[in-house]
């Protein structure tokens, strides 16, 4: 702990610990995690950019199907690159201790594909397909599951889910809290 | 920058007009009350803005005069604004949206934001007609030339250092600078004004060539969140002050009631970070001082009286509070007890098996506060208060035998009951001592660890201090009782709450659950990945296809149906014939244990297996039986998730009922014991105490011990002392369930596994066998079973809780290994549902546990040869009489409260109070329901409005282009 310690003042923790879901001793093991993806680039600068290869090499996020809209909706040069600040961002968003609204938003985020701000028929297909990966739905059953999809969740009838129609549908989906988070 | 030009000639000419009156009427309210102080800040704020050179360069864009500066102190916002100017022409109500947003924006900040943001506006449109209450300050930006206001500016620099102008305004420069500085830095309103632009232009192209209704519907809502995240990134990048902060969260609360603002973007960390920095960075007296003045102005302002005092003393409380929790949550987290494994086996396994660990991790914590209660009231109260000097541990010695009767009868049987093992102890090999720990017979019996030992402990001195033990023990069984059904409740209602919410909003939405939730993010292992890609890929197929089977299901045949039900009534007749002879079986195990136990031409390892036999039958059958089940289960062709259901009810049936049959088969066997025998004639004859022959023999069966005497004649077994029989049973049953786990694993888990590893390839019938997979299901009611055993067990033995406690604290490391390296990972259940259904089978077994052990404290006769209830105080004594004999020490007042309380009278009262209460509770949530209904309509029938709307807007495009074409 001495080594990463000393990369941070208190000041600079306390920052953190104010911003986040976590506590000094959870930052600096987030910052350890951090430091694990590319120790040379890290030790030498701890604010160094790290590309979206170097990333993903999390394993939560290698096998994780969405690591692509993960990395580009956390990092905030908007490139899928991330700071050492985009990468605590995101294990806050994913703790335990992230309230529920926080992590929809995300989670809305990351299955907008097209960022357009609405969960649309085509964004909830790239969903799916990347969630049953390599075995694919057959069309029609792919249709017929975002029929159903929209049957509960589309309460205004426009072929889309708004954040929150998404929102309320969460509320009713209570797997959702559960898997939606990465333990540190 | 270069839009510069563009945005203001937008602003002249736009739409804008309409939002400006409202921006004039702020002004005007404004302008009366404002205090001059405030216009030295003005200016001053104004001539930072002069300081940066971007803004020169924006001015010399601007070609607008003066108020270029101002303008560009907000191009952003300006920007901003043009950029939807160009819709709000075309949309009426649009414009109205965007009034709305930039009086937001202005309350969103410090207050003083929006005066100098207000007073640009104003001067745009009405330049010439400058009302003539802007005074001085105004004249110095109505120059004719920026070199005036430089001067202007540069003697107020003089001004400044010569130190005349109060601190505070200091601090107002800072506000000033930085929100400009943060309104260019991040150089993003231009991108968005682009953006807008060009789906401006977009949405005309697409207009000519006609589109649909819903294309215009999107657009137009896309804009709209853009706007509005425009304006709620740009409103908050201000610097915030300590008590400002505090203003800014309460104008946050309010505005996120506006349906418009709810969808805020959380920022990222980085301009989090920022704002945070911001706000320390300039934290200083100054900044102090200037929000006192913002705080006192804001209540002119708002002619309100706010205490701003007292606020702020709350607002450091409560940071002083959150600073403490902080500290707080840093220890627990270094405390939390195997959060690194969880961590693995969430990674290999998924979420739904670690719920079994956590299970398990709470069962552990429940039986050390169990544990250590039992230790402290009971256990060490015993061991600590000595025995006269030399501390024997015997009761004969702490009582004088002829205090009462029931003393003489208590030293009477306890002298029976020890000499009795003293000679079964005496008689021992070395080789039966192992034995007696596995069965908690011979030199354990009479130890702490059973009931039997402990009695009512005196010092014989001048002032005999008695601990009444017998209170104690009761309290703290209860009280052990209290503490678990007031955690398993509150855990209970963490998972009702949740399936509450379901159920009552039109259920849970399954193919939202099944998608947006069934990626689990924990996941690390390649192997896992794909097995879950696969498992949600089986789940919304099989979820499909159940989905048309459900349309197809009218479509059976009257034949199909009539052969499918009586399939289903068979199968669920023989699994009651399979529970019923599984359960006689153990009932038939116990008799003949008692029997058999006695019977001394038997041989010792016969006797020893003969003494496990019933705790032997229990564990098999838990084992056999629900794989019984499980194979069933898929004749009867129900849909997945109800069958596990099911599955999970019968095996939970039997597990509960056998642990009940034991019970009534221990009772039945006990409850059969000879009358003890009469001793008043030796009490009167050793103590000399005449007193009138009592009737021992009691209607329903004597619970005492039997005696030395009447036992050669009879054939029932020789109990002295039926709780620590009880105990006993129970210890074994704890201590069985520990070895087979173990056994289970390494002897069966283990080697299938080696099995499956060598020879798979060569041997089909191993390969059929394959992995073992995690039964979720039968490892949880494994615990619920082992709880169960500690709620009975922990009033005949004290140190079962301990027992327990360990068990589970083993069970991890041994599940866990076993995990690791036998099982393949499965997909059951649904997280979620999975916890709430172990608390809630768990609670039935609670209750089932108290059932017989409230029966026994209020209804049985408690031995009198052991035991802390050894010494009666009444015939017909009871274990509850310890409470009632303490009630009737206490004043007449709270003794007549407390037998009060115990009426038909009162009880029938709260009762009836207990079912107004659900009652009305029950009306409260239909009533939500009915709401929640509504407004679900209502929203369909808003829905419907908006698409009308679009439709009519599209209609007007149309004949638009009609006529300018």
């Amino acid at each position: 702990m001495g080594g990463s310690q000393s990369v941070f003042t208190e000041q600079e923790l306390t920052d953190y610990q104010e911003l986040t879901y976590f506590t000094k001793k959870e930052i600096l093991h987030v910052f350890k995690r951090f430091q694990q993806l590319n120790p040379d680039a890290v030790t030498k600068d701890k604010n160094a950019k790290l590309g979206k290869d170097e990333i993903l090499e999390l394993p939560e996020l290698k096998v994780n199907p969405f690591r692509d809209r993960i990395c580009q909706v956390f990092s905030s040069s908007k490139d899928g690159n991330m700071t050492f600040e985009d990468f605590l961002d995101m294990m806050s968003v994913f703790s335990d201790n992230a309230p529920k609204n926080v992590k929809v938003e995300y989670a809305f985020r990351i299955y907008d594909f097209d960022e357009d701000d609405m969960i649309s028929s085509k964004d909830l297909k790239e969903v799916v397909d990347k969630l049953t990966g390599e075995q694919q739905l057959p069309e029609e059953d792919m249709q017929q599951l975002i029929d159903n999809i929209f049957e509960e969740a589309d309460l205004d009838d426009d072929d889309s889910l708004s954040f929150a129609e998404f929102e309320h549908v969460i509320s009713k989906a209570p797997d959702f809290v559960n898997s939606f988070r990465i333990r540190l | 920058m270069a839009g510069g030009g563009f945005h203001g000639s937008d602003w002249r000419t736009g739409p804008h007009a309409l939002s400006m009156e409202g921006y004039q009427e702020g002004m005007s309210r404004y302008w009366g009350e404002v205090n001059p102080s405030y216009e030295k800040g003005m200016d001053e704020g104004d001539n930072w803005r002069r300081e940066i050179p971007q803004y020169k360069d924006e001015r010399q864009h601007s070609g607008y005069g003066g108020e270029g500066r101002q303008h560009s102190g907000y191009g952003g916002e300006g920007r901003q604004h043009s950029g939807y100017g160009g819709d709000s022409r075309r949309y009426n109500g649009y414009s109205g949206d965007s009034r709305q947003y930039s009086r937001y924006d202005g309350d969103g900040k410090n207050k003083a934001y929006r005066d100098v943001d207000t007073e640009s506006i104003d001067l745009q449109p009405d330049y010439e007609d400058l009302p003539d209450n802007a005074n001085g300050f105004h004249d110095s930006r109505d120059g004719p030339g920026r070199m005036q206001n430089r001067d202007i500016g540069d003697q107020q620099n003089e001004y400044y250092s010569e130190g005349r102008i109060p601190e505070q305004n200091k601090a107002f420069d800072n506000e000033g600078f930085q929100r400009e500085d943060n309104g260019d830095a991040d150089a993003r309103p231009e991108v968005f004004s682009r953006r807008n632009r060009s789906l401006y232009r977009k949405h005309s192209q697409k207009r000519s060539t006609g589109v649909s209704y819903t294309d215009h519907l999107q657009t137009i809502v896309q804009r709209r969140k853009q706007a509005r995240t425009n304006i709620s990134e740009l409103g908050f990048s201000g610097r915030k002050s300590v008590i400002n902060n505090h203003y800014d969260d309460l104008n946050d609360d309010f505005d996120d009631r506006l349906p418009s603002n709810r969808n805020k973007r959380t920022k990222s960390l980085k301009n989090r970070l920022n704002t945070l920095k911001h706000d320390r960075e300039d934290l200083s007296t100054h900044d102090q001082a200037a929000a006192l003045r913002d705080t006192t102005r804001d209540k002119i302002l708002s002619h309100q009286d706010s205490g701003f005092g007292y606020e702020q003393k709350k607002y450091q409380l409560a940071k002083k509070f959150s600073s403490f929790k902080n500290w707080a949550k840093s220890w627990i987290y270094q405390l939390e007890l195997w959060s690194g494994a969880f961590k693995v086996i969430e990674g290999h396994f998924g979420t739904s098996t670690v719920s079994y660990f956590r299970f398990l991790r709470w069962l552990m914590f429940l039986n050390l506060s169990l544990t250590v209660f039992m230790m402290f009231v009971v256990l060490v109260p015993f061991l600590t208060v000595g025995v006269g000097g030399d501390g024997a541990n015997s009761f004969t010695d702490s009582v004088n035998s002829c205090t009462s009767k029931y003393h003489y009868e208590a030293i009477y049987h306890s002298t029976n009951y020890t000499s009795s093992f003293e000679v079964k102890n005496t008689s021992k090999v070395s080789t039966q001592s192992f034995v007696d720990v596995l069965q908690g017979t011979g030199w354990m019996e009479n130890t702490v660890l059973f009931y039997g030992a402990y009695f009512n402990r005196t010092t014989f001195s001048e002032t005999p201090f008695v601990y009444n033990m017998a209170l104690a023990y009761l309290c703290a069984v209860g009280v052990g009782y209290l503490i678990s059904f007031v955690l398993l409740v509150k855990n209970s209602a963490n998972g009702m709450k949740e399936s509450v919410l379901t159920s009552t909003s039109g259920g849970m939405s399954l193919y939202c659950n099944k998608v947006f939730g069934a990626w689990d993010y924990c996941i690390v292992r390649k192997k896992t990945a794909k097995l879950k890609h696969k498992s949600v890929w089986q789940e919304i197929q099989n979820e499909l296809e159940y989905q048309r089977l459900q349309w197809k299901k009218e479509s059976r045949t009257t034949r199909e149906k009539v052969k499918l039900y009586v399939i289903r009534v068979l199968i669920n007749l023989l699994v009651l014939a399979i529970l019923g002879g599984a359960l006689y079986l153990i009932y038939f195990t116990n008799e003949k244990l008692a029997e058999l136990q006695h019977r001394t031409d038997l041989n010792k390892t016969v006797k020893l297996v003969l003494e496990f036999l019933p705790s032997i039958t229990i564990t098999l059958l838990s084992v056999i039986v629900p794989t019984i089940f499980n194979k069933l289960v898929t004749a009867e062709d129900y849909m997945p998730a109800f069958a596990i259901r099911i599955t999970l009810i019968r095996t939970v049936l039997l597990r509960l009922s056998s642990v009940g049959i034991l019970m009534i088969s221990l009772y039945a066997t006990l409850k059969g014991l000879a009358p003890s025998l009469d001793v008043s004639p030796f009490y009167q004859a050793s103590c000399g105490v005449s007193t009138a022959p009592t009737n021992m023999s009691d209607p329903e069966g004597n619970w005492t011990q039997v005696n030395n005497e009447t036992e050669s004649t009879d054939k029932k077994p020789n109990i002295k002392c039926w709780e620590t029989y009880v105990g006993q049973q129970i210890y074994k049953l704890v201590f069985l369930n520990f070895i087979v786990v173990i056994a289970v694993t390494f002897v069966w888990e283990f080697p299938r596994k080696l099995m499956y590893k060598k020879f798979h390839k060569r041997f089909k019938l191993v390969n059929l066998l394959g992995l073992q997979e995690f039964d979720l299901s039968k490892s949880v009611l494994d615990l619920v079973y082992l709880q169960t055993l500690c709620w009975i067990g922990m009033f005949f033995s004290p140190i079962i809780p301990g027992m327990c406690l360990i068990t589970c604290f083993i069970f991890f490391y041994i599940k866990k290994a076993s995990l690791l390296t036998n099982c393949i990972p499965t997909q059951q259940y649904g997280t979620s549902k999975s916890n709430s259904l172990f608390m809630m089978v768990l609670l039935l077994s609670f209750f089932l546990a108290i059932i017989p052990i409230s029966y026994m404290v209020g209804k049985l006769h408690p031995s009198q040869g052991c035991g802390p209830f050894r010494v009666y105080s009444r015939d017909n004594y009871i274990m509850f009489d310890v409470v009632s004999n303490m009630v009737d020490e206490w004043p007449s007042k709270a003794r007549s409260t407390f037998y009060f309380m115990g009426t038909a009278g009162f009880m029938a009262v709260m009762g009836l109070l207990l079912c107004m209460l659900m009652y009305y509770f029950w009306l409260v949530g239909q009533a939500h329901h009915k709401m929640s209904k509504g407004l679900r309509e209502q929203l369909k029938v808003e829905g419907q409005d908006k698409q009308f709307l679009v439709a009519r807007l599209h209609e007007t495009f149309e004949f638009e282009a009609e006529v300018s074409s």
